[in-house]
């Protein structure tokens, strides 16, 4: 009589299956630990909140705000691409990428804020 | 057989037991790692972004201390808004003017700063500031004519307080906007009192209340902004218990005009930007905004050797950056200062 296996193909299936379910949740949660959303406010209000992890092309947004601030949105990051303001202050931020970098318009009263635990670590506000 | 297969079994049941363990290991330090969330509340508010983040509060409770601000620019400190305090006291035509207990102390406690700074600091700096219209539609370099003769109304010995009353002289202009960040941090503070928010930062323009404790009851860490890049990024890293932080800087509200750079931290001597000081930035730690505030525009215009003593006087520390990226620190603050960017010098 030959030998029987000590694991057979259907046992190596279940823990095949295991393994996989277990890697595939914690990869979920780990994308939770990992994401960073930009958040958007015009006069005060909360107007959109972007997960920047999961943009995959880039896309432009246009407020309908007191000179018409433009936003592009790329993964990862964001920032005011133009605005008709004097002092295009807003643009000259640049892009921001980590939690708690901020810009804003102020004659438009435009403001985008990132918020997540990405690069989150060091400090808990900046004063400037 | 029976027992290779009942042996085979609990092989597959350890094996998935084992996973199981793994995977809620991992959980539990990711939780650990992510950080708790802070209510979150962003607005605009004496021309600038308030940013408040509250532990252990609700948003309701976020939108007050936001209120709160808005009505202390609105009712007591705005030299724009009609009907505010400081307003009334400016076109008083050099009449006693009734403003409330609240706002006379304001003045009072800033007329002790401007006499303790030797006139560094002077809040009836605002027919200079007028002039110059930093940030505003008409912002020019005004003529040297027009910075003689709006000096002569610059003047901090000239306020008389009675009670709740104050008078100017004609001619004079009150301008808080060297201290008004920071006493939006003091009624913050005083608003957080009354709640049971277990912690909090909120930043009014970079003037900055570090509140309670953080839930994880470490120290709080505060980046100073670097004077040479966006507002975004920070040159050192302060740990930090309660504080009220104020900082003073010259990449802020400046224009350029003729190749020349002006910034908006006016001597109230010669009416032009402060700049025999070589500062690029001054940070002061302080029991209260106002004070941080007013003491970070003043040791601005002083420059670190003569800033020494107005510190100490008011148990303040502070974080001088000059032009050359060195940087100074007093006493107090070394121990709990740390460089995170390349190119800036501590000095001993």
């Amino acid at each position: 009589m030959n030998e029987r296996k000590l694991f057979k193909k259907t046992d190596a299936l279940i823990i095949f299956v295991i393994i996989m379910v277990t890697v595939m949740l914690l990869l979920m949660r780990l994308d939770k630990y990992d994401a960073i959303s930009a958040y958007i406010y015009s006069n005060g209000n909360e107007i959109s909140v972007i997960n920047l992890s999961e943009v995959k092309e880039p896309y432009s947004i246009t407020v309908e705000d007191r000179f018409n601030s433009v936003i592009t949105v790329e993964k990862g990051r964001i920032k005011f691409e133009s605005a008709q303001c004097k002092d295009k202050i807003c643009v000259s931020f640049g892009w921001l990428t980590k939690s708690g970098d901020m810009a804003a318009c102020l004659p438009s009263e435009t403001i985008i804020i990132l918020k997540g635990n990405k690069d989150s670590g060091k400090v808990d506000v900046i004063t400037y | 057989m029976i027992a290779k297969h009942k042996g085979k079994r609990k092989l597959i049941v350890i094996f998935a037991g084992c996973v199981i363990c793994l995977a809620l290991l991992l959980s539990i330090i990711f939780d650990f790692l992510e950080e708790k969330e802070a209510i979150s509340y962003v607005d605009i508010a004496m021309g600038t972004v308030v940013d408040i983040s509250l532990y252990g509060g609700t948003l309701d409770v976020a939108e007050n201390v936001f209120n709160s601000i808005k009505k202390l620019e609105n009712e007591q400190l705005s030299w724009r808004i009609v009907d505010s305090d400081i307003y009334k006291i400016n076109t008083s035509d050099g009449k006693l003017t009734a403003v409330g207990s609240y706002t006379a102390g304001l003045i009072s406690e800033a007329l002790a700063l401007c006499e303790d700074s030797g006139g560094a600091l002077d809040i009836t700096i605002g027919s200079v500031m007028q002039l110059w219209d930093f940030g505003g539609e008409n912002q020019r370099l005004p003529s040297n004519e027009e910075i003689s003769k709006a000096l002569t109304s610059v003047d901090y010995s000239k306020v008389f307080i009675q009670d709740s009353n104050v008078r100017i002289d004609k001619g004079q202009f009150l301008d808080l906007g060297a201290l008004g960040k920071g006493i939006a941090c003091d009624r913050a503070a005083m608003l957080l009192e009354t709640t049971n928010v277990q912690g909090a930062n909120v930043s009014v323009g970079g003037s900055i209340l570090i509140y309670g404790e953080k839930p994880d009851s470490k120290v709080w860490s505060v980046g100073i902004r670097n004077p040479v890049k966006t507002q975004n990024d920070y040159f050192a890293i302060v740990k930090t218990q309660e504080a009220f932080i104020s900082t003073s800087g010259s990449y802020e509200k400046n224009f350029y005009e003729n190749g020349e750079a002006y910034h908006h931290i006016i001597s109230p001597k010669t009416g032009y930007p402060a700049t025999n000081s070589n500062l690029l930035s001054v940070t002061v730690f302080a029991n209260s905004g106002l004070v941080s505030d007013a003491l970070s525009t003043a040791c601005f215009v002083m420059g670190y050797e003569k800033s020494l003593p107005i510190l100490a006087d008011y148990s303040a520390e502070a974080v001088f950056v000059d032009k050359e990226k060195n940087v100074y620190v007093t006493d107090g603050l070394r121990s709990s200062i740390e460089l995170s960017e390349g190119g800036f010098k501590l000095h001993e």
